[in-house]
């Protein structure tokens, strides 16, 4: 992922130079409180400034 | 494969290159966090997703906890001698260890790629064969208020916990000693992909309320820029 909210490199890109910070704050690490909560009951695709939820 | 840090930043990472076939990186980035804990990253030139391999000492048995990619006992740079080769400061730690001796690690989570690295060579036994009774214990380790320790001569040990969604063998690893929170696919800055929604979405609670748990502040939480 970019620093660029919602931004993703192409799956396969091999240069990422704009990699989104790795290291977690308090902030982004609660997916049940943050991305996952809004998603409701259904599983779908959803973004964020720091996530994007896909189904598999 | 993401942490929750607090007290140290890292260091810059790489971050592949636009021709591989010339980069000089290495395949295996090593960040050493302290004498008994490295974490390693597989080049994006090896695989996009820069999978990344903790790895944590203890006394005469080690951990390690891998996101392993594919790629890692290829090289995709032509002429490339480095290829899954490890730094030669996990080499010399793990020299005094069983690791050395063709007994690697107490637990791992799944059959690993570690063995197409440098420690190949070392004719390293079944990984099941190895699993202490705790670390097997740990490894059914259910949702809820008991977390398994890890006891692998790391003290104070390290504590898992399982996080199906992503997939249903899938944990979390908090080490007390470096204060990580190794959190996996369940969570990264990135795509996150979910195989069983209702389990993702318990997972993620737990999750936080491990966080939350956990003796250290996250508000301190450092991030690298």
């Amino acid at each position: 992922m970019k620093k660029t909210a919602r931004e993703m490199y192409p799956l396969g890109s091999r240069f990422q130079p704009d990699e989104h910070p790795l290291p977690l704050t308090r902030n982004t690490s609660e997916p049940g409180g943050k991305p996952a909560k809004p998603m409701g009951d259904t599983l779908h695709t959803m973004s964020t400034t720091s996530f994007i939820i896909e189904p598999v | 494969m993401a942490f929750v840090v607090q007290h140290f930043r890292f260091s810059k990472w790489i971050h592949g290159a636009p021709d591989c076939a010339v980069s000089s990186d290495p395949v295996l980035q090593t960040f050493r966090l302290d004498e008994n804990t490295f974490i390693l990253r597989q080049s994006k030139c090896s695989n996009f997703e820069g999978p990344f391999l903790y790895l944590l000492f203890g006394h005469g048995e080690s951990l390690a906890d891998r996101y392993w990619g594919e790629g890692s006992d290829r090289t995709d740079r032509a002429g490339s001698r480095d290829s899954g080769r490890v730094d030669p400061a996990v080499e010399y730690r793990a020299s005094s260890e069983r690791l050395a001796s063709g007994g690697p690690f107490a637990w791992t989570r799944r059959p690993s790629r570690w063995r197409q690295a440098s420690f190949r060579a070392r004719r390293a036994p079944p990984w099941s064969s190895r699993m202490s009774k705790a670390s097997k214990r740990s490894f059914t380790c259910p949702i809820g208020p008991k977390d398994a320790r890890l006891r692998f001569g790391r003290a104070p040990a390290s504590q898992s916990c399982r996080l199906p969604g992503h997939e249903p063998s899938h944990i979390a690893i908090y080490d007390p000693n470096s204060r990580i929170l190794l959190t996996g696919d369940t969570l990264y800055p990135g795509l996150l992909t979910c195989e069983t929604g209702p389990a993702y979405r318990q997972s993620a609670n737990r999750l936080a309320d491990l966080s939350a748990t956990f003796p250290y502040r996250m508000s301190s939480v450092r991030t690298s820029k």
